[in-house]
């Protein structure tokens, strides 16, 4: 499926495995700025220059985790050519999945049609993708599936403090699938991956469902991040990981096609870009201009962005970077799927009711 | 002002240079991070990231937020101590 790369594939290691097909599904609602700051006092100018953020999309209700996930989910494999049927696992990296058990990545298994493969979620974060990638990647690498869908799916919208001016304007809803399946030349490099738990209040609930039992019961649980800290642990440690990345994959920043790094905020992007030394041919993803801070699913939609946009090249390596909540990390690096029909684009409307198969 | 504070007030002048891009010969060591020279709070986290690299003093975030000034900044890494 891959276009050969042949000027830089005898460097490139990796399994023998790839990124097949890509698909996303984004949310029917954009909120713009100025919707954000009728419940923050601050304005667009502020989270422009805060985050690069211009707008993000919000599911309608009906625009389910499940619905999201499977629609994403389908697309990928449409893109891929692979049957639902010849998926041998599912694996769904969320935070936003409101239910405990079951598993999202059952009844989104079901709901594509997929014949009763392996299915479970992860909980990575924002590192969910580089974290799934890495599963599915080692998965049909030992023979245990010949296809695995890696889905990344969230409605943080429903997890926010609209009040929050830290938090407020940063998340957006979506979701992200690829197809990985076997490949006749290496497509996917080993994973540096690793957590962090002295910084596990940094990004987090702000409290268990548990507490919602009690007498005087709190609030909605919300995300709470201290942006500040987030950043400072960025700027100090994503640069060594990726180059970690780059080594294990034998390749160098003069070897990338591209630069995927998860979609936080257009500053820590632009830090990276500087240290890391990226050079000017490698196309960076800035796709958090649109779609705002979508966790997992910020590199599925960015790669398909890049490529949809003719700035990245099918077959091309690619260095994706994550990282979130945990925290945790992960990055590695990856040869860039056939190009897809086009860029991620909103849906036009949201499913008309919801039914018990969307209900998240 | 000793060859060596002039080495450091110059060093943090490239740095605010390189994450403000405010040109050196407009900062002081008067001169505020965030009411002269412009810094957001972000800004002025990278300011310290690249201290951290060019001087190797890793500077906590309780130290910094009372570091208000390029004076005072100059001072820290001079003597590791918060000028009052």
């Amino acid at each position: 499926m891959n276009t050969p790369l042949t000027e830089h594939g005898p460097a490139f290691r990796g399994a023998l495995t790839g990124l097949l097909g890509l698909g996303t599904y984004l949310p029917s609602r954009r909120i713009t700025n100025e919707m954000i700051c009728e419940r923050i006092d601050t304005s667009d100018e502020w989270i422009r220059s805060r985050s690069g953020i211009r707008f993000r999309y919000w599911a309608e209700p009906t625009e389910t985790v499940e619905f999201m996930a499977a629609t994403a989910a389908e697309r990928a494999l449409e893109h891929a050519g692979i049957a639902a049927s010849e998926v041998g696992c599912v694996i769904v990296s969320t935070v936003s999945h409101l239910h405990q058990f079951p598993s999202l990545a059952a009844g989104v298994a079901h709901r594509i049609g997929a014949a009763a493969p392996g299915a479970f979620d992860i909980s990575a974060g924002c590192a969910g993708f580089s974290y799934g990638l890495s599963l599915a990647s080692d998965m049909v690498a030992a023979g245990s599936a010949r296809y695995v869908l890696v889905i990344a799916v969230e409605r943080l919208s429903e997890l926010l403090d609209h009040e929050d001016s830290g938090t407020a304007f940063l998340f957006g809803d979506g979701a992200g699938a690829a197809v990985v399946g076997p490949c006749d030349q290496p497509g996917v490099g080993p994973v540096v991956w690793g957590s962090d738990g002295s910084h596990k209040e940094t990004i987090r609930q702000s409290h268990s469902w548990a507490e919602l039992r009690d007498a005087t019961a709190p609030d909605w649980p919300v995300i709470t991040m201290d942006g500040r800290e987030v950043f400072r642990w960025a700027a100090y440690q994503l640069g060594p990981i990726a180059a970690q990345a780059l080594e294990k994959a034998g390749v160098t920043v003069r070897d990338l096609d591209s630069f995927v790094p998860h979609q936080a905020n257009m500053r820590i992007i632009d830090e990276l870009v500087k240290e890391l030394g990226i050079p000017d041919h490698v196309a960076v993803a800035r796709s958090v201009e649109i779609h705002g801070n979508t966790s997992a699913v910020s590199i599925p939609l960015a790669m398909q962005e890049l490529l949809a946009s003719g700035r990245a090249r099918p077959g091309g390596l690619a260095l994706l970077l994550s990282f979130g909540t945990g925290l945790v990390w992960g990055g590695q690096v990856v040869r860039l799927p056939p190009a897809p029909a086009g860029p991620p684009v909103p849906a036009a409307t949201a499913p008309a009711h919801p039914t018990k198969e969307n209900r998240s | 002002m000793t060859a060596v504070q002039s080495d450091t007030l110059q060093a943090l002048k490239e740095i605010v240079d390189e994450v403000a891009g405010v040109p050196a010969e407009d900062i002081t060591p008067e001169s505020s991070f965030i009411d002269d020279l412009g810094m957001d709070s972000l800004t002025i986290v990278s300011l310290f990231v690249l201290i951290q690299r060019r001087f190797g003093t890793d500077v906590p975030n309780a130290v910094f937020d009372r570091l208000t000034t390029v004076g005072q900044a100059v001072a820290y890494l001079e003597h590791g101590e918060i000028p009052a």
